[in-house]
């Protein structure tokens, strides 16, 4: 018997992966997720290395880019010692097989010096889960720092920004008072320091909260 | 001759030959950069544990060629100098 009316059938919405896997929270800002981020908010493929099964990141810090300009600055200064070294001191006493070695010699250290400065602001980052503060420092390439607090230990959460580039550039400290065995975790020189103290009482706020 | 033969022989004969004596400087040097190349390697490969699904790789071949950069030039350093 033919149907004399087909009732439509209702297009089942299905929920994008990005979704489930993104928190309910839309997160504060969206930047892209690159190579020298400074700024992560709710970054998915990053795991700390002491993270729980249900502990999430919220956070990912390093110190602004704009804190390398200093090193940069000399690392370019010392790049150009030799060119203007050779044009106004010709080195004629030394034999020319010591001056080329001399010279690669100089570019080796500066690459050394370079390198190394570069590494130190690469991995000296800020984690904020949604269980506790970490601050990864590397205080130079043989030591290794970390230190942790977790977020019901955390009393006082205050951002400072002061400076013509700070100002201009937006990056700034956030001091972070703890009950635990040690006393204060700062975040030095982030980018948007006043959001990162909001997001961080803001969280402590909803451990409260679940208490 | 060996490079320690001609040490021993300019310090005998008392007409110390100075340049060597910069080639042995160049040569520790290099040596000891190397070691400091190593542990730059050693070192990314640490920092990268510490927090995982960092893009390390351009830094894994900066150090890995710096390392090989090295020890050519300690090479060099024994052969040209």
């Amino acid at each position: 018997m033919p149907d004399i009316f087909v009732r439509p059938q209702k297009e089942t919405k299905t929920t994008p992966l990005k979704k489930l896997v993104m928190p309910k929270k839309e997160p504060v800002f969206k930047k892209s997720f690159g190579f020298l981020s400074a700024f992560i908010p709710h970054p998915i493929n990053l795991r700390y290395e002491f993270q729980e099964k249900d502990e999430k990141i919220v956070l990912f810090l390093r110190r602004h880019f704009f804190t390398n300009f200093g090193w940069l600055i000399v690392t370019f200064c010392l790049a150009l010692v030799p060119i203007f070294a050779f044009s106004f001191f010709p080195f004629e006493f030394v034999p020319l097989s010591f001056r080329f070695i001399g010279f690669i010699a100089w570019y080796l250290l500066t690459f050394a010096f370079a390198f190394e400065r570069f590494l130190s602001w690469f991995f000296n980052v800020n984690i904020v889960t949604d269980k506790r503060i970490i601050d990864v420092n590397f205080p130079s390439i043989l030591y290794k720092d970390i230190s942790e607090a977790k977020l019901d230990n955390i009393q006082d959460v205050s951002s400072k920004t002061g400076g013509f580039a700070r100002s201009f550039l937006n990056y700034g400290d956030v001091l972070i008072q703890t009950a635990g065995a040690l006393p204060e975790l700062s975040f030095e020189a982030i980018p948007f320091p006043d959001k990162v103290a909001e997001i961080i009482n803001d969280l402590i706020a909803e451990e409260e909260g679940e208490l | 001759m060996t490079p320690f033969e001609q040490f021993i022989q300019n310090l005998t004969f008392g007409s110390f030959n100075f340049w060597f004596l910069i080639k042995i400087l160049f040569v520790i040097g290099f040596g000891l950069y190397i070691t400091f190349a190593v542990i730059v390697i050693r070192q990314v490969k640490i920092m990268s544990e510490v927090i995982e699904g960092l893009s390390v790789w351009p830094l894994k071949i900066f150090a890995w060629g710096h390392l090989a950069f090295a020890i050519f030039v300690f090479l060099l350093s024994l052969t040209i100098l």
